[in-house]
């Protein structure tokens, strides 16, 4: 059994956890993250990519919309390479209360979110799949973000750091000694080996999760958990973030994110974290009320759905769904329940994850006699790839892929550029729908994180666009075969990669979705046989 | 609805079989061409966000249209290429060469100062060697002969008591300045049928232009075209082309690409054929044919299967006695117009007509009929052999003058 060392363990690989990590390492705190699966297979990949401007919380609660105001603007500065400043807008319609839109637009202005009326008719002559029955507008700071790259990119800045981050390792036990923690034993999820680490304390940032490692040290927390199910249209369908002017509720939120428009979400409270399956009814449901803001929405192809469970926490219970607060609460189990070297961060938004690390992190600091004051907010997560870079990556990936290569690449891009100038072979598009490159994937296939196609997927796309992998899935996979991780059990990496693109294709198994997916089911089980297979 | 909402919803549609990436003569022979579906149906989801994100590859679709035929998905692929193109162009600029080459309206006046001494300096070796080193124009490719007179110059308008049908006829910068035999053979058929035929001086239906990525200059000549062919149609005129090209571009392209309205003049406008056919399956044709013992290749333009109404030329010339023609179904001839006259692309045209070549040798026919200008040039250029407009064999057939070479 491997041993390791470090000062603090972060358990949950999803954007707190991956912040608390950058921050930590930033501080001089050593430190390794665990991660049960791939980095932001959880909670932090399966949200609408909103960052909020704050406008969706100013009437209920003045000091979150601020919260989300700031951090928004931060992340603008620190990573914007991750965020697309789409803006945003806010639209009423004849049934929502006008009193309201009155309350928000003096809400907005108290918490500092600037806003301005539009004019309904040009709004509309910009964008025409917008209701005409909308009688009033305003636009606000909003932006789309993208979690898996956010996520990375923490990762990659604090391992410049010498902070240390595995996947695929489950927590398996936690060590105790005098009312304290000592360390962690970790399981490999593929391998089934066992490490120990030793450390002087635990943070747990498992979301979803948080509860079920509470439980490991023999304590208690009550997580509520909220499944959102969100759907992904084909295409982009305004440019900017279209929010229904009333008080939050489900499927009023669309946003635009890089090629396709994501709408959500719903609110269902579920018992297993892992509780990812959107069902066909809160597909329909979401419709019937996104229809209202986009009268044509039926003729739009959704290309899948897909569903993440809210961490949602209230100290006092009672409260559920859309009543329970959004806010976070950095939980001292020292103080709480006499055990030393244990904290809990849970609740909180994506929006706001980096200020839930900074305060997890002050907490952590103390403890451990460190008083390094927290740098998160000022330092770039990735270094912006040069301009010479980016005509470089110009030349050899084209106009149309070269600046979201950059954008998901970050500062592995001289690299994939490189090998793309080298061999002209490696400039091949292998993901045509989302432009993602043979040198790209080659890349991302090497760098000793990706253990499937799906963990492939979430660092460049592949697969993502209109035809759900169809064919990237299967030319990647020929292509890898010079990677020994890739080179036997094809059929395992193809029924793994497409049957986690089924599972969203499912409930909007429709109109040109479904000749996708016949397609889709004709190659690979018929031309490739890949259902007789099975029964061999 | 909308033209805006249709052109996203159309984008939904593709499903990404690749098609008609399989059936592109273009991408068949080179891999310097991204495809029809990247260019077109695959980008135009991130030019919704970034109307720049033109693959640099666009230059060397040849705007064919095979991909809108073949497309399963109903995809208007041809026009998204056609679009990204102009944009490209807008964006990076085109070379000369692609700026004369487009403005085909515009050789045309110029040559007219003096025909023959175009023609002779066009085929004079060492010029054409000066132009394919200066201007990339491919010297191996012929240039097309300009006549001594227009068609217009030519065509005088007979009087016809108690007309069966009147026509506008639209003849096309082809006809008009190379083969205004074309023309002539046209109206000797419809005078012969009592069909009135007038004409009118035109723009450049602009597909030229249109294929050299220079859209505002199209968009300015379907303007004028528009609002000249509709005060035709208002006075109970039916358009009648020659040209499969001048026929898809006025009654599909121009609302495709230009969003204009021209639901009437798609519905007013007959391939000089389908017009014929119609007259027949009314019983208004005279089929009094004379014998034509001859055999014939004939090659479908690829605009001509685009518009999709069929062969109906094959359908009339079933009429002439012991006429056979041999459907050659070779697919594109290569040429697309002035995409074969570029040097880097002229080996690609060749090697695209290989099929046709090949399809006339198995025939083993010896003389050709094609609709289109461009195709007859390139078809004549890749066998040597005789090509002629598939009108001129029913004029003689009639016993009309057909301007066919003695």
């Amino acid at each position: 059994m491997a041993t390791e060392k470090v000062q603090v363990v972060v358990v949950g690989g999803g954007a707190t956890g991956t912040g608390i990590l950058r921050d930590l390492a930033m501080r001089g705190i050593s430190a390794l993250l665990v991660e049960q699966g791939d980095l932001a297979h959880g909670t932090s990949s399966r949200f609408h990519g909103l960052l909020h401007s704050g406008g969706r919380y100013a009437v209920k609660d003045q000091e979150a919309a601020k919260e989300c105001l700031e951090e928004n603007m931060i992340l603008r500065r620190i990573a914007s390479d991750c965020v697309e400043p789409t803006g945003g807008l806010f639209a009423a319609l004849p049934e929502d209360d006008p009193a309201y839109a009155e309350k928000w637009v003096k809400a907005c202005a108290e918490s500092g979110i600037k806003t301005e009326e539009l004019n309904i008719k040009e709004l509309l002559k910009k964008y025409p799949v917008l209701s005409p029955r909308i009688t009033k507008a305003y636009s606000t700071p909003d932006a789309a973000v993208d979690g898996f790259r956010l996520l990375w990119s923490n990762v990659n800045s604090a391992r410049r750091y010498g902070a240390k981050m595995v996947t695929y390792h489950k927590l398996s036990a936690v060590y105790r000694a005098n009312g304290a923690i000592t360390g962690v034993e970790l399981t490999n999820t593929l391998n089934g080996e066992i490490t120990s680490v030793e450390c002087q304390m635990v943070i747990n940032a498992a979301g979803a999760w948080a509860g079920e490692v509470a439980a490991m040290a023999g304590l208690e927390i009550h997580m509520i958990k909220d499944k959102g199910t969100l759907l992904a249209f084909n295409h982009r369908l305004t440019n900017q973030v279209v929010n229904r002017l009333r008080p939050p509720g489900d499927a009023d939120i669309f946003v635009p994110h890089g090629t396709i428009t994501l709408l959500g979400t719903t609110s269902i409270a579920v018992e297993d974290p892992n509780s990812t399956k959107p069902s066909e009814i809160e597909v329909e449901n979401m419709l019937n009320i996104g229809r209202e803001t986009m009268p044509n929405i039926d003729n739009y192809r959704i290309i899948r759905a897909f569903a993440g469970v809210r961490p949602l926490y209230q100290a006092n219970k009672g409260a559920g769904g859309r009543a329970v607060t959004r806010n976070f609460a950095l939980i001292d189990h020292e103080q709480k329940d006499g055990l030393k070297g244990l904290v809990s961060i849970v609740g909180g938004k994506f929006t706001t994850y980096r200020l839930m690390a900074e305060k997890t992190v002050d907490l952590a600091a103390k403890k451990l006699g460190n008083n390094t004051p927290c740098r998160t907010a000022e330092e770039p997560l990735t270094q912006p790839v040069t301009s010479e870079m980016l005509e470089r990556g110009k030349k050899v990936f084209g106009v149309p892929g070269y600046k979201k290569a950059a954008e998901r690449l970050g500062d592995a891009y001289g690299k994939v550029v490189e090998k793309a100038e080298q061999d002209p072979s490696m400039r091949r598009m292998f993901c045509e729908c989302e432009l993602v490159s043979a040198s790209e994937i080659d890349y991302v296939a090497k760098d000793g994180d990706s253990k499937t196609l799906s963990d492939i997927r979430r660092k460049t796309r592949m697969g993502m666009g209109t035809c759900q992998g169809i064919f990237c899935s299967y030319r990647t996979l020929g292509a890898l075969g010079n990677n020994p991780q890739f080179t036997v059990g094809h059929r395992e990496f193809i029924t793994e990669f497409l049957q986690n693109r089924w599972r969203g294709i499912r409930p909007v198994l429709w109109g040109q979705q479904l000749r996708e997916t016949q397609l889709s089911t004709g190659i690979f089980c018929s031309l490739f046989g890949m259902e007789r297979m099975n029964d061999e | 609805m909308t033209q805006k909402h249709d052109k996203h919803l159309i984008l939904d549609n593709c499903i990404k079989c690749s098609i008609c990436v399989a059936n592109c003569p273009v991408v068949k022979v080179t891999d310097k061409y991204a495809g029809p579906k990247q260019n077109g149906p695959d980008l135009e989801r991130f030019r919704l966000d970034e109307p720049r994100a033109v693959h640099p590859s666009i230059e060397y679709c040849s705007n064919c249209k095979t991909c809108d035929v073949v497309c399963p998905s109903g995809v208007n692929v041809s026009a998204m290429n056609c679009k990204a193109k102009g944009e490209y162009v807008a964006l990076h600029g085109a070379p000369i060469r692609d700026q004369v080459l487009g403005r085909v309206e515009l050789i045309c006046k110029a040559a007219q100062i003096a025909p023959a001494l175009v023609n002779w300096a066009a085929n004079v070796k060492p010029f054409r060697a000066i132009g394919e080193a200066t201007f990339g124009v491919a010297a191996d490719m012929p240039f097309p002969r300009f006549a001594s007179r227009t068609f217009l110059q030519q065509y005088k308008p007979k009087k016809i008591n108690n007309p069966k049908g009147k026509v506008l006829y639209y003849p096309g910068c082809y006809v008009n300045y190379y083969t205004p035999q074309v023309g002539l053979a046209l109206a000797e058929v419809f005078a012969h049928n009592g069909i009135e035929m007038v004409v009118d001086s035109f723009n450049c239906c602009g597909l030229p232009t249109v294929s050299n990525g220079l859209t505002e200059v199209a968009k300015g000549y379907a303007r004028n075209n528009v609002a000249k062919l509709n005060s035709y149609i208002e006075k109970g005129y039916k358009i009648i082309t020659t040209c499969p090209s001048c026929n898809l571009t006025l009654r599909q392209e121009y609302h495709e690409l230009f969003d204009m309205d021209t639901v009437r003049i798609n519905n007013e406008t007959y391939d000089a054929f389908e017009y014929l056919l119609m007259l027949h399956e009314a019983g208004k044709l005279d089929t009094r044919l004379k014998a034509l013992p001859q055999r014939f290749g004939y090659h479908q333009p690829c605009h001509l299967r685009s518009v999709g109404f069929g062969i109906p030329s094959l359908e009339i010339l079933r009429l002439i006695p012991q006429l056979e023609v041999h459907n050659l179904e070779a697919g594109c001839c290569g040429l697309s117009g002035s995409y074969g006259f570029k040097k880097e692309k002229y080996p690609i045209s060749q090697e695209i007509g290989q099929n046709v070549v090949q399809a006339i040798q198995e025939a083993g026919v010896t003389q050709n009929i094609t609709e289109c200008g461009m195709c007859q040039l390139q078809i004549n250029h890749l066998s040597g052999l005789p090509i002629h407009h598939p009108i001129q064999l029913l004029a003689e057939a009639y016993g009309l003058p057909s301007y066919l070479p003695k």
